[in-house]
């Protein structure tokens, strides 16, 4: 094995967890403070990426956090070139470690949160017609995720740290709907209904020109007749308004 | 070295200020991104580049995770998309540092120190190669800090550098900073380094902030350029006698952007000083 190998395989096992630093010393010929110095760098960046990509988690939740960075990175190899990106398997890792079900799923909010925000798709193109924001992404929840999340953010903003850590959300299924402001770029949720829901479906899979009249047929197509039959055009006006003011459709 | 224009006095892109970047009228001469802050990044990182695009502002993409030194091949991924970023915003040059990040498919997220020998010599200079052939761009490398030196270094930092300067059409990205944090905790001298360096390939200087921790100084970019970084500085340009594109860089514990904006004239100002209001408009 060439030198420059065997100085680079041991730092990848000092660095993984996989030896000491005594062993490292051995085979990089650099000092223990230092080799310490630098585990604790990279130790600190995959730490510190979990706690900025899940904020709020790292509100309520209440384990030690180096510890739960370390059996991550341990299960899942942090190959990841943006930082960020390292967190992508989290919300998997808690659901193996049988975490509570409303804590997997607010590490499935706060992941798409980020893909969101992060999305190279432009929200809207330039075509004039009924269109969807590009960056949507929808998660079905067991809980009022989204609820919750806002009600953490505001006790956040009033310094409510103690009501924050305490709280829980309620159970409850639902849809959540995640954009980009096409404007101000910020990340931004829906609670949609099924009528909305219907209409984004159909939008998103036949170019429509005329929404009054061709989206009862889609939702017949969709729901069958007997929904598509209550849904009067005044339900579809405010529906599409509803969309538009939320940042998914233009 | 004709090719390669002075940018002036410039400052790192931070998202802290991206909101006082679109709504100021003052603007460094010049920035530089963070490459890996923006590949495949979408809204909001965008929409600055863009702007600043439109206010004709010069974009220089400076990476973390090249990882030149590592025996790892280059992630194909990470090469197209950072092709994809530099052919979007007219990038004079990018750069990246004379480290490892990664190995044995890990990425490390920090910059580790290379062994220092005639066989790493060879193989971070193949890959330069590639890069230049892939890039067809003019690209830099960062001399780095780092907080101990390896008893299997066989050659010293600056002879690895210049020899790479000589095995390669690259240039250097000169980083002060790192040059004064490196002779506190390694004990190198720092005049020595500036006067013995490459000055024809370098291209760029980077200043910045650290901290003194007491045991170790830690390259933090998270304070002002400190005196003793300030008067490398002037050193540096003395022996050098002419001008060179200069960044601020300061990652943690953010100033204000009017504060940044302040260091940035602070460099200037010193450079009018040593090499003369002519020269530094050049």
């Amino acid at each position: 094995m060439s030198d420059n190998k065997q100085y680079q395989d041991t730092w990848h096992d000092l660095l993984a967890l996989k030896s000491n630093v005594d062993h490292a010393h051995r085979h990089t010929g650099l000092d223990s403070c230092t080799l310490e110095l630098y585990q604790g760098f990279v130790r600190d960046h995959y730490c510190s990426a979990l706690i900025k990509m899940f904020p709020r988690m790292s509100d309520v939740w209440d384990f030690n956090w180096n510890e739960i960075s370390n059996e991550y990175f341990k299960h899942y190899a942090p190959t990841a070139w943006d930082l960020n990106d390292l967190a992508a398997s989290f919300p998997d890792f808690l659901e193996k470690t049988q975490a509570n079900n409303y804590l997997v799923e607010l590490a499935q909010y706060e992941l798409a949160e980020f893909q969101v925000y992060k999305s190279a798709k432009k929200e809207f193109s330039e075509s004039p017609a009924l269109q969807v924001n590009q960056t949507l992404t929808s998660l079905s929840f067991k809980y009022d995720i989204a609820g919750w999340v806002k009600q953490m953010d505001e006790w956040e903003a009033l310094g409510e740290f103690r009501q924050l850590k305490s709280s829980k959300p309620l159970e409850r299924q639902n849809i959540v709907l995640l954009v980009r402001n096409p404007e101000t770029k910020l990340v931004v949720f829906t609670q949609p209904d099924m009528l909305s829901v219907g209409i984004l479906e159909i939008i998103q899979q036949v170019e429509i020109a005329n929404p009054l009249m061709e989206l009862p047929e889609g939702l017949t197509h969709l729901f069958g007749a007997s929904f598509a039959e209550k849904v009067s055009k005044e339900d579809i006006q405010a529906s599409l308004y509803f969309l538009k003011q939320q940042s998914l459709v233009i | 070295m004709n090719s390669i224009p002075f940018l002036g006095y410039g400052a790192g892109l931070r998202r802290s200020h991206f909101n006082e970047i679109l709504s100021s009228q003052q603007f460094p001469d010049w920035v530089e991104i963070i490459s890996e802050n923006y590949m495949e990044y979408g809204g909001k990182p965008r929409q600055i580049l863009q702007h600043l695009r439109e206010k004709k502002i010069p974009i220089v993409a400076h990476g973390v995770g090249l990882s030149l030194g590592s025996l790892d091949p280059f992630n194909t991924d990470y090469i197209r998309a950072l092709k994809e970023l530099i052919a979007e915003y007219d990038i004079p040059w990018f750069s990246d540092h004379l480290c490892f990040s990664s190995s044995n498919r890990h990425q490390y997220h920090d910059l580790l120190p290379i062994l220092k020998t005639a066989e790493t010599l060879e193989q971070i200079a193949d890959k330069i190669k590639w890069v230049e052939d892939c890039f067809q761009l003019p690209f830099a490398i960062e001399n780095i800090s780092y907080y101990g030196e390896s008893t299997k270094h066989t050659m010293s930092e600056l002879d690895f550098l210049n020899e790479l300067l000589v095995k390669t059409s690259s240039y250097l990205l000169f980083d002060i900073n790192n040059v004064y944090v490196n002779s506190k905790n390694l004990g190198h001298d720092p005049e020595e380094y500036i006067k013995n360096i490459n000055h024809e390939r370098i291209i760029q200087v980077h200043l910045a902030g650290h901290w003194d921790r007491g045991d170790v100084v830690i390259d933090t970019h998270g304070a002002p350029v400190p005196g003793p970084v300030w008067d490398l500085y002037a050193k540096f340009l003395k022996l050098r006698g002419k001008p060179v594109s200069t960044l601020i860089e300061w990652d943690n514990e953010l100033p204000s952007y009017d504060v940044l904006l302040q260091e940035v004239d602070k460099a200037k100002e010193l450079a009018t000083n040593v090499l003369g209001e002519h020269h530094v408009g050049q």
